[in-house]
């Protein structure tokens, strides 16, 4: 096996597919990476057996072959060469030679031949969708992904397809956070959960809003394919929650805001909520119809602040977690948004004004 | 600032009102006994006679026997036990408001800024003439300027006798000790620091700190501190709800569990324990952590944090039981078990509603409210659950376990030095 390439491509392919190998297998194989020189090009392998990440790289083919070569070793050797242009090669005895300028280092490998397969998708349903799209999804729905253990089918975002329509659902069991993209198109109908371990590297190698990203899905796994890069993962199985029926229709209060003024208020109101003390809230009422003042009282110190809104219905006084609003009202792109509230104990919605393109649901504190 | 800290250890405290309530047991070697039949079967507490004949405290009773065929071995009181213990503690209050209990016998007082800080021995002396005087007991007093050398202190010299550890006496008194007389320090790290050649606390004190960082972790720091002299923690107020860390019960069950239903029903009692002090201390346990003995006593702990904080012992036994099914493989029957809630918050903490909340189900917050005004009326078997009914009576017998104190040594990484002790469940908690 050889080839000849530029270390800053093979850095970038490397910090890639690292992100799926395991850092405390049990199998020695799986902290590697693997590296697979075809007459197609090079490719370079992580799977932890959950995840697979394959990434093209740009690199002078100049002998076939593959080998496995310890991931966290062969990330900090490429990122420290001293010359740009790189030589790689193994000889019979899997020792595999990483040259750049004068530097030659001569590191043992793995036979790729104990690598495991990553699966293929096979008898897929396919969705053609632009990598800026999904990305933004991704970013507006995982941070509700749940990582309590105990109700897997949570671990994931919800992924799912009516035809025409593409939604991503994520729910913590505190917060909900949806988001629809109306495609126009034709698309197959489908349904799955994806790990948001998955759909986070998913979402770091995406990249221009004009480029297309093609998705994969089987019964069991799903595969992301941006011709660069591929990803595979496992998906989650069994039924996510009938999030329909907590969504509620109407609400007892309806608020139009500015969410950058909200969300401003908010995070002042969180500096003297200590981080590590998730209970303590930050408060929200209502004096009249076209205000809305988020309050903060702790050890440290109190805060009072007013934001203008427009209220039609009961006026409210409810204590929230604050960081389920900052992470929701972050995320919101567009202009003023409607927030529904529905008593002290009643979810608080926050949609668009007019389309259904996102919803964020929270649930209050109970005094 | 100088401080003057007492540690007060009573003598031989279980035997001691044993002895005050049936004189006769003074004439004769004597100790306090766990029950054999339900596998307590140690030596809690011993007379100055049994003493004599080498029976050591926490040893098998068959153990104590054989030294010493004439062993009168009697069941313990604990409610005399507390009751005594309780009018000691009044008495030091009068001294100072800084009682600290530590079990049941021992406490510190921190007599610093009182009248009595400016000659502490003498106080020291007062304190033994009173507690002999009114209640006919004896106690050892250390007297230092901190509270791990005061708890050397009452070591140093027993029974009845006031021991004075000045700073500058520190290196003649202190360091020669073996260094497991050190608190804290049990037998694993007792044999780590001899596997370096550490024998005193002064070979403890003279080491390299970053060294003894290294070898021992986070332990190392503290105790090679207090080798040389330095624990600053304060000495607690009495009757001042204390931090308290966690809520744990545990029990050696009559015979071994043998299957998952054993260990169920186990698991069950524990948890209605765990649950109904969480509610009578108003708490609620963020994580729930089980410990597991084997029959060949090798132990381990798992742990895991709930998504809500919990005061239900349902939630407390689905999670522990969930948490035992994915960690014992059953090479081997079990003997012991605990259950235990920890990080604990304040039950008045505003509480996050869920999504799951929405979707109706059955609230069971209520049949625990039920149990606990039924048991407080009534005593604690007045109620309990079915599955307890089912349950073999030689497992648990009347679904009685044993409060964890503090927390199982292993888990806090710090062992306890005085495991033998029994820890009632007020020193652990308020």
């Amino acid at each position: 096996m050889k080839f000849i390439c530029s270390r800053d491509r093979l850095t970038e392919a490397i910090s890639i597919v690292q992100k799926a190998v395991s850092t405390r297998s049990t199998l020695s194989i799986l902290d590697g990476i693997l590296i697979d020189v075809t007459d197609k090009g090079v490719q370079l392998t992580g799977y932890d057996l959950e995840t697979g990440i394959e990434a093209q790289l740009d690199a002078d083919a100049l002998e076939s072959g593959s080998v496995v070569i310890n991931s966290k070793l062969f990330g900090e050797i490429v990122r420290k060469l001293p010359e740009e242009e790189v030589i790689i090669e193994t000889d019979e005895r899997l020792l595999i030679s990483i040259i750049s300028g004068s530097s030659v280092f001569s590191i043992k490998g793995l036979s790729a031949e104990g690598y495991p397969k990553i699966p293929e998708v096979k008898d897929a349903e396919k969705i053609i969708i632009m990598q800026g799209i999904l990305k933004d999804m991704i970013r507006q729905t995982i941070f509700a992904v749940s990582t309590d253990e105990s109700r897997p089918t949570l671990n994931g975002c919800l992924f799912s397809c009516d035809g025409t329509n593409v939604e991503m659902v994520a729910i913590d069991g505190f917060r909900l956070a949806l988001r629809k993209q109306q495609m126009g198109m034709d698309l197959p109908i489908m349904k799955f959960i994806v790990p948001g371990k998955a759909l986070h590297e998913v979402g770091r190698i995406l990249g221009g809003k004009d480029t297309e990203l093609i998705v994969y899905s089987s019964v069991n796994h799903i595969l992301f394919d941006t011709g660069k890069v591929r990803i595979v993962s496992r998906l989650i199985q069994g039924e996510y929650m009938n999030y329909k029926s907590i969504l509620p229709k109407t609400g007892e209060t309806n608020m139009t805001v500015s969410p950058g003024a909200m969300l401003s208020a908010i995070e002042r109101a969180s500096l003297i909520i200590l981080s590590e003390d998730r209970r303590c809230p930050v408060q929200l009422s209502m004096p009249n119809d076209e205000t809305l003042v988020i309050s903060a009282s702790t050890e440290l110190g109190t805060l009072r602040e007013e934001v203008p809104v427009r209220i039609s219905g009961e006026l409210i006084d409810i204590d929230f977690n604050p960081r389920y609003f900052i992470d929701a009202l972050r995320v919101i792109d567009d202009g003023d948004i409607s927030v529904q509230f529905n008593g002290s104990n009643g979810p608080c919605i926050m949609k668009p004004l007019e389309e259904e393109d996102f919803a964020y649901l929270v649930l209050p504190l109970r005094r | 600032m100088n401080r003057s800290i007492l540690h007060i250890d009573q003598n031989c405290f279980f035997a001691s009102v044993e002895m005050l309530n049936h004189p006769e047991l003074r004439e004769v070697p004597m100790a306090v006994g766990g029950d054999a039949d339900k596998r307590h079967g140690i030596i809690l507490a011993k007379n100055q006679k049994a003493s004599a004949f080498g029976v050591k405290t926490a040893e098998a009773l068959w153990q104590a026997r054989e030294k010493c065929p004439s062993l009168v071995i009697v069941p313990g009181h604990y409610e005399q036990y507390e009751y005594y213990s309780r009018l000691l503690f009044e008495l030091y209050c009068t001294y100072t408001d800084r009682v600290e209990p530590y079990g049941l016998d021992e406490c510190w007082l921190d007599l610093t800024g009182t009248k009595y800080g400016s000659d502490p021995v003498a106080t020291a002396n007062e304190i033994r003439e009173k507690v002999q005087h009114l209640y006919g007991l004896t106690c050892s007093i250390g007297v230092s300027f901190n509270k791990s050398i005061a708890k050397l202190g009452s070591d140093y010299k027993k029974p009845d006798a006031t021991t004075y550890i000045p700073e500058s006496e520190l290196k003649r008194m202190v360091w020669p000790l073996p260094v497991e007389t050190l608190l804290f320090v049990g037998r694993s790290t007792q044999r780590k620091l001899n596997r370096i050649n550490i024998k005193t606390i002064g070979d403890l004190a003279r080491m390299s700190f970053p060294y003894i960082e290294d070898y021992l972790g986070r332990n190392g720091i503290k105790l090679w501190q207090c080798a040389n002299g330095i624990d600053p923690t304060p000495v607690q107020r009495y009757n001042v709800k204390r931090d308290m860390k966690s809520v744990g019960n545990s029990t050696t069950t009559a015979r071994d569990m043998l299957n998952e239903q054993d260990v169920w029903y186990t698991i069950v009692a524990l948890s209605d324990q765990v649950a109904t002090r969480l509610r009578r201390y108003q708490r609620r346990a963020q994580t729930i952590q089980i410990w597991v003995r084997d029959t060949s006593l090798d132990h381990y702990e798992k742990q895991r944090r709930l998504i809500s904080p919990t005061d239900s012992a349902d939630d407390i036994a689905k999670t522990a039981m969930s948490l035992f099914k994915e960690s014992y493989d059953w090479s081997k029957p079990i003997r012991s078990l605990g259950v235990r809630g920890t990080q604990l918050i304040d039950e008045t903490t505003p509480d996050q509603l869920s999504i799951f909340d929405m979707v109706p189900h059955r609230d069971k917050s209520n049949i625990d409210r039920v149990f606990d005004t039924l048991r407080l009326q009534f005593g604690d078997q007045i109620i309990k659950k079915a599955v307890q009914l089912q349950c073999d009576s030689k497992l648990i017998e009347n679904g009685q376990t044993r409060d964890t104190p503090g927390g199982f040594s292993a888990l806090n990484g710090i062992e306890r030095k005085s495991r033998h002790k029994i820890h009632s469940e007020t020193a652990a908690i308020e």
